[in-house]
């Protein structure tokens, strides 16, 4: 029973390590249009400002929108990610430190 | 003789039908706080709080506000109670074993997948992501990342955070007793002490706030401010500064944060059926958080030659030092002869450090 449990659990903590990468096509960004060429200066402007007004209202919409689970799911693994990056980054510093009061004592002896 | 008494209780009529639900979690908390002394120092300002602005036409609601916009709405209560915090935390055990550390990073688990669950309940990314940092098991870290993220649940935040914290006891044993067997729970794991020097101590916290400042800047000032304390403390040439952030600010900042919190705790605010949704979810944090460490302990035992007693993962929830006494006590109560004490202690502060840098990397996400 507990060891079903325990594979239970970690197949979860799997899936959802998995499934941003799974999703990652559902969240790609659109490919972005570009316009060359072909407008003047004013034109340019305007359909700049056009598409920031577009994106600025969307960005609006989508934080009144609850994250999808593959949003958070992508949060998730970005978040464990972070931690166990900065949390080794750390006991990488304390070895090392540890390490050299270990030489600088054999050294004094 | 009419006018004199419809001016003494003409109020009464002003009582609203939530108002006496308020008093009566208030009362509560209140009992919770002293009768069970679960985190009495926060749960009583606050019980009495939510009975102070949940009286109709209560004139104390402008004084609680104007402590709120100055000591919460800037997270600056938060932030001055770390320093104590740090001052009282000794880094030893972490020192000592650094490796103890993996173990406060997979307990934080729970608010990755919290945050998921509350999206999944509907919740709006500031607040789902505020939802989620209950389970970082630390009271300063949720109030500071639902005020930053502007979470109109922070009163309910803070309850269930609070709440939880002194359930450690209650919540955290059934899940490591499910997910461990007999055998796990009763490995041995001897202690090393090994002497760590003072300009390692010294270091650490400077090194620390580093490290965090630039890969997730989002939680300098939690880790910088939790890390000043704990400088206060190794230094060894401040001892009047560091025993004051330990008893005189730590107390006062407490005083203030768990009646000011209370302002957040008007019935038109809390009681919905979201407070209610958040508690199970502030619950859910805390069994998966426990559950992750454990998990990651059994994982590395697959591969380390020296076994883990799994128990200890548990520890990474950065509820301290309940969490690392609960756990030392399961290892006695199945092997009396088995101290756990010193590695808990280590998971348990490397569980605090851990908590503060998932704070402040749902800061980096959501701000």
């Amino acid at each position: 029973m507990k060891k079903v449990l325990s594979v239970l659990f970690l197949l979860v903590m799997l899936f959802t390590a998995v499934m941003p990468v799974a999703m990652a096509e559902d969240m790609a960004p659109a490919a972005e249009e570009t316009v060359i060429g072909g407008a003047d200066e004013p034109t340019a402007i305007v359909v700049t400002e056009a598409e920031e007004t577009k994106e600025e209202t969307k960005e609006e919409t989508k934080a009144e929108k609850p994250l999808s689970i593959g949003e958070s799911a992508l949060f998730m693994l970005k978040g464990m990610v972070g931690i166990f990056l900065v949390t080794g980054l750390i006991i990488l510093v304390l070895v090392i430190m540890d390490k050299a009061g270990n030489r600088k004592k054999e050294t004094e002896e | 003789m009419g006018e004199f008494f419809e001016s003494l209780l003409g109020n009464v009529a002003n009582i609203t039908w939530q108002q006496p639900i308020m008093w009566l979690i208030g009362a509560v908390l209140i009992y919770l706080a002293i009768k069970k002394d679960m985190e009495p120092s926060l749960l009583l300002p606050m019980g009495f709080g939510a009975i102070l602005v949940n009286l109709p036409e209560s004139g104390a609601i402008e004084t609680l506000e104007t402590l709120f916009m100055a000591g919460i709405d800037n997270e600056l209560f938060p932030l001055l109670l770390f320093i104590g915090i740090g001052a009282m935390i000794d880094f030893g055990p972490v020192l000592n074993n650094p490796k103890l550390m993996l173990f406060g990073a997979a307990a934080q688990f729970g608010i990755f997948f919290t945050l998921m669950m509350a999206s999944v309940c509907g919740f709006l990314p500031n607040d789902a992501a505020s939802i989620a940092v209950i389970g970082a098991a630390d009271g300063p870290t949720s109030i500071v990342v639902a005020q930053a993220l502007g979470s109109k649940y922070l009163g309910a935040i803070m309850v269930a955070a609070y709440s939880y914290m002194a359930l450690v006891p209650i919540v955290q044993p059934p899940v490591i007793k499910l997910l461990t067997t007999k055998q796990e729970r009763l490995i041995r794991m001897p202690y090393e002490q090994k002497n760590v020097t003072k300009t390692t101590r010294i270091l650490f916290p400077i090194i620390v706030t580093m490290l965090v400042g630039i890969i997730a800047p989002g939680a300098v000032a939690l880790i910088g401010f939790l890390m000043f304390g704990n400088l206060l403390r190794e230094c060894g040439v401040l001892n009047s500064l560091s025993e004051t952030a330990q008893k005189v600010l730590a107390n006062l900042i407490t005083l203030f944060l768990g009646l000011t919190i209370a302002f957040r705790m008007q019935a038109h605010e809390f009681l919905s059926p979201d407070t209610l949704l958040i508690m199970g979810l502030g619950l859910v944090a805390f069994i998966v958080d426990t559950a992750g460490g454990v998990m990651f302990a059994k994982v590395m035992n697959i591969f380390s030659k020296k076994k883990i007693n799994p128990m200890i993962g548990a520890c990474g929830i950065s509820a301290f030092p309940m969490s690392s006494r609960v756990v030392h006590k399961m290892g006695l109560k199945e092997d009396p002869q088995n101290f756990l004490l010193m590695h808990t202690v280590g998971v348990n502060v490397s569980g605090q450090i851990a908590s503060v840098i998932a704070g402040g990397l749902i800061l980096s996400f959501f701000m």
